[in-house]
């Protein structure tokens, strides 16, 4: 007990450490790439908010100075009561739009509360492209007189003033052919409390103090465009026009600006737009914010991801091979489609060349739509570089790719399971598999176009702003999304199918040849289950069976064996008495029944012999020592050593023996054994006067030795002559043990040959083949 | 002869044939029936051979075999109905001299006593043999005479018996095939060598071996030639 409790401990702490491991990867990856993508953003931007929130006083950043310095040339338009138009841009085709509020607008997404709709600051101070250069056209379309523009431009700049004035973190006043100021406490080099940032224009050139400290703006005294000049004239290149001179313009900037609003209800409305500076320094603190806080995600992601490697990273391999284990069951085709879309905006976003490269196929509305049907790719791309800035689609994307290569690492080979596999049907033997492997093949392409169909549908009603379509798209899609999962059970249900019909074909091989040990296992919820049962009961009845007989053989061979052995005993005694009689004086008649009795004792012996050796090859206990050797020779050895008895017999034999050697790899003992009986009983049983042919030929890998003679006794057709104590005359009055033939096919069988007999009337023809010896 | 010879085996009749077979030879036969008599009638000073079989009650063969070698140095037969090679091999590894397979004719059997005791007795030790000879159990042949004695007695060979003898005892082990010895013999090719040389060999075994239809000593190697069996 205490051990299965030990046990189930470790499996959960294996199981905590993997989940552990994983979740720090994946949530410190996460992070990792989130804050990349932030700080891509941040970059892609080119705002000065990086740099600029890195600063302590607000007033030392590039946009202050920026604001400021549009400012001055404002409120120096203003004090000389000419156009707010801005001419400095001309060159570049900037069009014409009073840059302060255009700054304004463009800085005013903090808080939102300087934006109010319907009462935008466009609106109140936008002129219309028609109205520049000096304010509104008569009807008759006559020139407007000198004081109708100069009436035009100071009631522009009375409108501005009206906007500012309220704004008391930047104070300002203006001294020229008009006045303008919003306070009355701001004179020349002697701010106020709370403004240690002042700006003054003497006319001629502008000087700024901060903290009661002047500061060099001119450097060297020559403006060159940079970002860090001040965009002011004063410089050696840049001086300002007749115009404006004698305007003295002086602005205070507060310390710790905040916001002024001022409730002008009667319009319908709150008016705060010109809070810049507010703004500006609360967006500066904001992105300061937002810097930190990336950087400390980042940190933890980047400890997370080292805990990970340092100390759960065995943890995080087992989980990656589980979840291997699951994207591995997955068709390959859909799985890599499904994975790589995320993927495929990053090769549309990196030349025009491959955007042309994708099919044009219209995706319904939208941006697929527009960007294909009007071959605009710049259009694409800036999508996919809007894209590329969002952190969802970053993560996706990584993600997705993650788990594809994890699927391609740790599966082995996984497009074997697809559905172009499924069409090939390579490595399937049976033709039933291949024909069901085929039909799904095909069954899941259709199911993957109805899947890309059913997308598009989903993606058309998706572009569509509102949700009608979208429930209109799902109602047409769901009888075809039901189909969809139907038929992927079903082909996993049928991919089973017939790979258990392989395992189960492979069994019935296996069987057939021989192997009756090892059972099919298939799952219980197969659907061959039944037929895997009936054959495993079929093997193990064979294999009880064939114990049974083996062990019967094995009886009978012991039993052979041991009365052999019993029977040689007293033959020995038999033999030896009655070679003792033959050598006593004996009557003549006596002598020869001693001389019938040593005759018989002798094929006792013989047979006894004969008896001893069949049950050895029969149970294949018969020891084989193999010699490269010429299997020519070895008949010419045998007719020398039989010639003896070939004379005697008063047969012809009648030899066509090759001169160049036939080499086979045989036990030599064995096979002089097998000739021996075969001529032997060609020698015994011929017609007395006929002719017996011995050949040998070698045919394709194989030596095939033919011996023919003409029996005398009548065959019998249909006798199996090499079966044991079967011989050609029925009477058993010859010689013979009726073993001869069936001793030869045993030895011949031991040494990988084979010996066939044919009978033809009464010819009587041996066969025996043997492989040749390869070696040589 | 006073030489006595001791036949130890279960089955009396066997005893009885091999003993009526060594007497009308002139040999003196002591009998014994089992392992332990076996060992106490070794104990006579006038044995010079024992003949003994493997399977007996109260103590096998080989092992009243090992008994008997640790304090007599005589020639033993050992009679067995096994015929496995690996038996044979077994038994003269104990220290048989011989080996015979049930069932045996008492020719065979005499024959191989005698030889036993020749190389036992009359001879002693054959290594004492002159310079030069070529010794392989009970064969021993003198390059320079040309001359073969088994057991002690000069075999009378043809040339050409001779000349394939001493080829074959010269290279002991070795295989030669039939053309090899017709060329190195006769010299020149023959048509069909084998069977010339098949004759002469059975010639030789006629006068050499003590059962020519089992040889022990020139022995044919099938499908490849024939060879001098090698002995202790």
């Amino acid at each position: 007990m205490a051990i299965k409790w030990n046990r189930t401990n470790k499996n959960t702490t294996g199981r905590m450490r993997t989940a552990i491991g994983f979740l720090s990867f994946v949530l410190g990856v996460s992070l990792l790439l989130s804050g990349g993508a932030f700080w891509i953003e941040a970059y892609r931007d080119r705002n000065h908010w990086m740099s600029d929130s890195l600063l302590e006083d607000y007033r030392d950043t590039t946009q202050f100075r920026n604001y400021i310095c549009s400012c001055l040339r404002t409120f120096l338009s203003m004090g000389a009561a000419q156009p707010l138009n801005d001419y400095w841009y001309g060159d570049y085709g900037y069009d014409w739009q009073d840059s302060v509020l255009e700054m304004q607008e463009g800085v005013a997404w903090y808080g939102d509360a300087g934006i109010i709709p319907g009462d935008g600051p466009m609106s109140f101070v936008t002129v219309k492209r028609g109205e520049s250069e000096g304010g509104p056209q008569s009807t008759d379309g006559a020139q407007p007189t000198e004081a109708q523009r100069k009436d035009y431009w100071r009631s522009q700049a009375k409108k501005i003033h009206e906007r500012m004035k309220e704004d008391q973190n930047l104070l300002y006043r203006i001294e020229g052919v008009d006045k303008y100021s919003n306070t009355t406490d701001l004179f020349h080099l002697r701010p106020p409390d709370g403004y240690s940032f002042l700006l003054y224009f003497d006319g001629v050139k502008v000087n700024v103090y901060k903290n009661g400290e002047k500061i060099d703006i001119y450097g060297d005294g020559y403006y060159a465009e940079r970002e860090d000049q001040w965009y002011v004239p004063g410089y050696q290149n840049f001086t300002v026009d007749e115009s404006l001179k004698g305007v003295k313009v002086t602005i205070a900037a507060i310390d710790e600006p905040q916001l002024f609003l001022q409730g002008t209800y009667g319009k319908g409305g709150v008016s705060g737009e010109a809070n810049y500076l507010y703004r500006l320094r609360q967006n500066l603190l904001e992105s300061r914010e937002q810097y930190e806080q990336s950087l400390i995600w980042m940190g933890v992601g980047l400890a997370l991801v080292l805990l990970c490697a340092l100390s759960f990273w065995r943890g995080k391999q087992i989980a990656d091979v589980k979840l291997a284990r699951l994207t591995g069951k997955l068709w390959f085709e859909p799985k890599v489609l499904l994975l790589l879309v995320p993927l495929l905006p990053l090769l549309l976003a990196v030349s025009d060349r491959v955007g042309e490269a994708v099919p044009v196929t219209v995706w319904g509305d939208g941006v697929w739509a527009e960007a294909v049907m009007d071959e605009q790719w710049w259009y694409l791309r800036e999508q996919v570089q809007e894209l590329l800035r969002q952190r969802g689609w970053l993560l996706t994307a990584f993600w997705c790719l993650y788990l594809l290569v994890n699927d391609l690492r740790r599966n082995y080979k996984p497009w074997k399971n697809g559905i172009c596999a499924m069409l090939a049907a390579s490595g399937l033997k049976q033709p039933i598999q291949r024909r069901l492997s085929r039909v799904s093949g095909l069954v899941a392409l259709a199911l993957l176009l109805l899947g890309a169909v059913n997308l598009n549908l989903l993606m058309y009603a998706a572009s569509f702003s509102g949700g009608a379509p979208l429930a209109g798209a799902w109602t047409v899609c769901l009888p075809a999304v039901v189909l969809l999962i139907i038929a992927t059970v079903f082909l996993w249900r049928l991919k089973r199918v017939w790979t258990d019909l392989g395992t189960l074909t492979d069994q019935i091989a296996a069987v057939r040849s021989g192997d009756l040990e090892h059972p099919l296992i298939v799952e219980t919820d197969s659907d061959l289950r039944q037929a895997v049962d009936d054959l495993n009961h079929i093997q193990q009845g064979l294999h009880s069976a064939l114990d049974q007989q083996t062990k019967s053989e094995r009886m009978k061979v012991e039993l052979v064996t041991n009365v052999s052995h019993d029977l040689k005993t007293p033959l020995t005694s038999i033999i030896s008495y009655a070679d003792l009689l033959a050598q006593e004086e004996l009557p003549p008649q006596a002598a020869d029944y001693v001389h019938i009795l040593q005759e018989k004792a002798a094929r006792l012996k013989a047979m006894v012999q004969d008896v001893f050796d069949i049950s050895k090859a029969a149970s294949g206990q018969l020891p084989i020592k193999p010699k490269h050797l010429d299997l020519g020779k070895l008949l010419r050895q045998t007719l020398a050593d039989m010639s003896q008895a070939v004379e005697d017999s008063g047969l012809a034999l009648r030899t066509a023996l090759p001169e160049d050697a036939v080499p086979v790899y045989a036990d030599g003992d064995r096979l002089y054994r097998v000739f021996q009986n075969l001529l032997g009983n060609a020698l015994k049983y011929s017609l007395p006067g006929t002719r017996v042919y011995l050949a040998l030929v070698t045919q394709g890998r194989q030596a095939l030795v033919t011996l023919k003679n003409t029996s005398a006794a009548e065959l019998r057709p249909g006798t199996d002559y090499t079966g044991r104590f079967v011989r050609g005359d029925e009477s058993r009055t010859d010689g013979g043990s009726g073993l001869g033939l069936s001793i030869a096919q045993s030895f011949t069988q031991a040494c990988n040959g084979d010996l066939r007999v044919e009978t033809d009337g009464d010819l009587f023809t041996v066969r025996v083949t043997l492989p040749l010896d390869s070696l040589s | 002869m006073d030489e006595k010879i001791l036949v130890v085996d279960d089955d009396k009749e066997i005893v009885g044939a091999i003993a009526a077979s060594l007497e009308r030879e002139g040999y003196q036969v002591l009998r014994a029936y089992d392992g332990m008599e076996a060992l106490d009638k070794a104990l006579d000073p006038d044995l010079r051979l024992i003949i003994m079989d493997v399977m007996m009650p109260r103590l096998d063969g080989l092992s009243a075999l090992m008994r008997i070698r640790e304090r007599r140095n005589l020639p033993v037969i050992v009679l067995s109905a096994k015929s496995e090679e690996s038996d044979k091999v077994l038994g003269l590894g104990m220290g048989a001299d011989d080996y015979v397979t049930k069932p045996f004719s008492a020719q065979e059997l005499t024959a191989r006593v005698r030889s036993q005791l020749r190389r036992y007795t009359s001879l002693g030790d054959v290594n004492a043999a002159g310079r030069g000879d070529i010794v392989n159990g009970r064969l021993r042949f003198d390059p320079a005479s040309r001359e073969l004695t088994a057991d002690g007695e000069i075999v009378r060979l043809t040339a050409t018996e001779t000349g394939i003898v001493e080829l074959l005892m010269r290279h002991i082990g070795r295989v030669f095939p039939a053309e090899e010895i017709y060329r190195r013999v006769w010299g020149g090719e023959a048509y069909a060598p084998e069977k010339t040389v098949m004759v002469h060999i059975r010639r030789i075994r006629e006068k050499i071996e003590l059962d020519p239809k089992e040889p022990d000593y020139l022995k044919v190697v099938w499908g490849i030639g024939y060879k001098m069996e090698p002995h202790k």
